[in-house]
């Protein structure tokens, strides 16, 4: 799973860390001072870390919880997000994490605690009001939860913080753990979905549709609430019946009554990401079409990203009720 | 291409012998030996001709070229002819330290390396200890990428074996039989070498001027269609590189956009 191991020496003595290195015994165990030493270090080839990358055990500093962007949100007043790791067991081509950072190497905060307390300074600071905390933005928050045990540590802590929702956003269909526990109210697994043909070109290493929309079922009948990310919209030819069958398929799959939410957006990415991700692979054909600038984002020809995002909406709205649909982006009919 | 460094002409000769090496005739500041598709340099002992010599050869290469440090190394306790790849790398008197990107090599052993001024009395508890590897790594950062930027060392003393004992013909012995690692070591290192996508702009170059800004922007069009899989349209008619520029562009975006997975899978 991970080539080899790196560990802050200030968190040697950590009883996360020395379970880490216990359990990764046979591979190289390699100290550093800060993380940044490696994660941030000039001229690194990402494209093969991503194919062998490996762990850094780190603490997190500074500020643990973090207001979410502008139209980030699953309808509570509030809206931060935390990131428990950097990057993602996935490959996925439209993701911003792809020209994010200058490594792809993981990276864990081993320091859960501070997290909680970083997101129980917040709920008191908005005083009795609900708040989302979005723990899957700089990584997939189920996929390497057999590894890492954040969300088994995180839950007790929100079943005793009943303002706070958690969504966990995902493509892993890495759910037994959340099966083998009685379902919170103010937890949502989350599930970024895209059509099957787009996912099998765009998202390696990550479950087919099928195994997501599965997993969905099975989580739902377990009682969890759930949420659909249908985002990122991709532009391809017959893209209208692409995202229609896409639609029918997903909503006949899954139960609307223990559905909390559902988002969607275009594909778009800051400029800078943007460029690092089209160096990167530089033969994909979804950095090649129809794409263009628009104030510092990179995005489709307003034309065609018009248009998607009002079909899409309309598509959707004829399967979930309004109220229970958060675009990213304005949806002009 | 691949540059490989080594302080003594007794590490650098089994590396000679066995990937025919030819010693270059014109004037250098080290000796040089060099084949087709790799350069080897004796640069001498110390970090600072270590730095010297990378800077020398990294003039001499092309844009994408790999770099390996071969040498002796002392230990506290690894046996005399142990080989390890360096996963970090410490500058003892600056106490600056480096991570080579070591997540593409399998079975090889791996340790830290702490740089020395001069010959130490003792060792450190755990890393190899040598004279060269801090100034070559700080040199070659400059050249290329951290996966492609390594250093192999060889225990040649410990302290059951002073390095008293320590002379060319041992220390030929020791790196002679880590030939076997140090090519598994170059074969994965050549594997990383990045080949530029296969872009010919000449065509439209020749129809008329280009500033230096069009150029690039043609050679981004270009690689954008080489992604579309599709041969860009003639633009014999065209007579200025703007209307080129723009008539590519809007090809391009005419072009039915079909993701496959045979295509889009490739890494």
């Amino acid at each position: 799973m991970f080539h080899d191991i790196y560990f802050e020496e200030e968190i040697k003595a950590h009883p996360r860390t020395r379970a880490f290195l216990e359990k990764y015994s046979d591979i190289p165990h390699i100290p550093c001072t800060r993380y940044g030493e490696i994660f941030n270090r000039k001229a690194q080839n990402f494209r093969a870390q991503k194919q062998n990358p490996a762990l850094i055990l780190a603490k997190k500093h500074g500020s643990l919880a973090l207001p979410t962007p502008e139209g980030y949100g699953i309808g509570d007043p509030h809206n931060y997000y935390f990131s428990h790791m950097l990057n993602c067991v996935f490959d996925c081509r439209y993701c911003f994490l792809q020209g994010m950072y200058r490594s792809a190497h993981y990276i864990l905060f081993v320091n859960f605690e501070d997290f909680f307390d970083a997101i129980k300074s917040t709920l008191t600071a908005h005083n009795g009001e609900r708040v989302s905390f979005f723990s899957g933005y700089d990584c997939d928050s189920l996929a390497l939860e057999p590894v890492t045990r954040f969300v088994e540590n995180s839950l007790p802590f929100f079943a005793d913080h009943p303002l706070a929702t958690l969504e966990l956003r995902t493509k892993s269909a890495q759910i037994r753990f959340l099966l083998e526990r009685e379902p919170l109210p103010n937890v949502v697994a989350a599930m970024t979905l895209t059509p099957h043909r787009i996912a099998q070109a765009l998202e390696h290493r990550a479950p087919s549709l099928k195994r997501r929309l599965e997993a969905l079922k099975k989580l739902q009948e377990k009682g969890w609430k759930i949420g659909l990310r249908l985002d990122p919209i991709i532009y391809c030819e017959n893209w209208q019946e692409e995202y229609q069958n896409f639609y029918e398929e997903v909503f006949s799959t899954i139960s609307l009554e223990r559905l909390h939410s559902v988002s969607m957006g275009a594909f778009r990415v800051p400029r800078g990401v943007f460029k690092n991700m089209a160096r990167l692979y530089p033969e994909e054909k979804l950095f090649a079409h129809s794409l263009e600038e628009k104030n510092g984002t990179v995005t489709y020809k307003e034309t065609i990203e018009k248009e998607m995002i009002a079909f899409c909406a309309d598509q959707i709205l004829t399967y979930v009720p309004e109220k229970q649909f958060f675009p990213c982006c304005e949806v002009v009919k | 291409m691949l540059n490989i460094l080594c302080a003594l002409h007794c590490e650098a000769k089994p590396l000679i012998q066995r990937f025919g090496l030819k010693q270059r005739q014109d004037d250098t500041p080290f000796p040089i030996f060099a084949n087709e598709s790799a350069q080897l340099a004796v640069c001498g002992i110390g970090k600072i001709a270590a730095a010297g010599a990378v800077g020398w050869l990294g003039a001499h290469s092309s844009e994408r070229s790999a770099w390996l440090n071969i040498g002796i190394a002392g230990h506290a306790h690894h046996e005399i002819g142990h080989a390890a790849l360096a996963h970090s790398i410490t500058d003892a008197s600056s106490s600056r330290r480096f991570y080579p990107d070591i997540v593409h090599f399998k079975g090889l052993p791996t340790l830290g390396i702490t740089t020395v001024d001069q010959p130490a009395a003792t060792y450190p508890d755990n890393d190899l200890v040598e004279m060269e590897a801090s100034g070559f790594y700080q040199s070659s950062q400059k050249f290329s990428t951290v996966d492609l930027i390594h250093c192999l060392k060889i225990v040649s003393d410990n302290p059951r074996n002073p390095p008293e004992k320590i002379n060319k013909g041992f220390v030929h012995d020791l790196i002679s039989q880590s030939i076997p690692a140090i090519e598994t070591l170059i074969e994965q290192i050549r594997s990383l070498i990045p080949i530029s996508p296969d872009i010919n702009s000449s065509a439209y170059r020749n129809q008329c001027r280009w500033s230096e800004t069009e150029k690039h922007q043609l050679e981004r069009l270009l690689v954008r269609w080489k992604a579309m899989e599709k041969e860009p349209p003639s633009t014999l008619h065209l007579n200025s590189s703007a209307k080129i520029l723009k008539f590519l562009e809007h090809s391009l975006n005419e072009l039915p956009l079909c993701f496959t997975t045979s295509t889009s899978k490739k890494k």
